[in-house]
């Protein structure tokens, strides 16, 4: 079981681009939320994840993203997803998740 | 007579992929496309999670369980790790999504049937099926 979380903050933005490949579950979805949370907590700004290289997530990943999706909107920022595979794109709309994270 | 695997696998998330693997596997063996494949993944990957996230250690192993049959794949996922209380599980309001409660709504919408049984302070079953598709001769 594999992540790479890659950071990159465009200052010009104020926006943190990401790429986020490999596989998300029970035993890194922990891991995936500090990546992200500790980028933020060091420039804020809004967050875009690339997933087109993630080959797998499950409710413990989604959860912690949307986790972050909502601490982040309370502080007036927004994190998105984009480029999504087929099988990604598929549980983010069964759950609804599409609609807030997906650009 | 349908052939039937277990295996038993220890309470700790680093073996949850390899509980996938194994399944998914055994699904793509007997006929599964790729799509239903990525379904059986995420729902057996969300069932194991769930030992995971509600054992309480009476337990150090859980046992996966999977029947081949002709027309459909039969997963159950058994724990002796003390149950939770179904009655306070909430869907998730896809209007307004939260960080919890989407294990068993997403194994309900991936796979063909599911029952959860759980007896607080004892174990939980999750048995969950798949059919194949029908094949034209």
């Amino acid at each position: 079981m594999s992540m790479k979380l890659e950071k990159k903050f465009d200052s010009q933005l104020k926006t943190w681009l990401m790429d986020l490949s490999g596989e998300v579950d029970v035993s890194n979805a922990s891991a995936l939320r500090l990546g992200i949370e500790s980028a933020f907590e060091e420039s804020p700004g809004d967050i875009i994840i690339d997933i087109s290289e993630l080959k797998y997530i499950d409710s413990m990943g989604l959860g912690n993203l949307i986790g972050i999706y909502g601490s982040m909107k309370k502080a007036n920022f927004k994190l998105s997803l984009q480029n999504a595979p087929d099988n990604i794109k598929k549980l983010l709309t069964i759950t609804g998740l599409d609609k807030v994270l997906l650009i | 007579m349908a052939d039937k695997l277990k295996i038993k696998i220890p309470i700790k998330s680093e073996y949850v992929s390899t509980v996938r693997l194994t399944i998914s596997s055994v699904a793509a063996r007997v006929g599964f496309d790729v799509e239903a494949l990525d379904d059986i993944k995420v729902a057996v990957s969300e069932a194991c999670s769930n030992v995971i996230l509600h054992g309480t250690d009476q337990d150090e192993f859980y046992s996966v369980e999977v029947e081949v049959l002709d027309d459909k794949l039969i997963i159950s996922v058994l724990d002796n790790a003390g149950g939770f209380d179904l009655e306070t599980y909430c869907e998730p309001v896809l209007d307004d999504p939260k960080q919890g409660g989407l294990g068993i709504f997403i194994m309900r919408a991936l796979m063909d049937e599911v029952s959860v049984h759980s007896e607080p302070g004892e174990g939980t079953i999750i048995r969950m099926s798949k059919y194949l598709p029908v094949r034209n001769s």
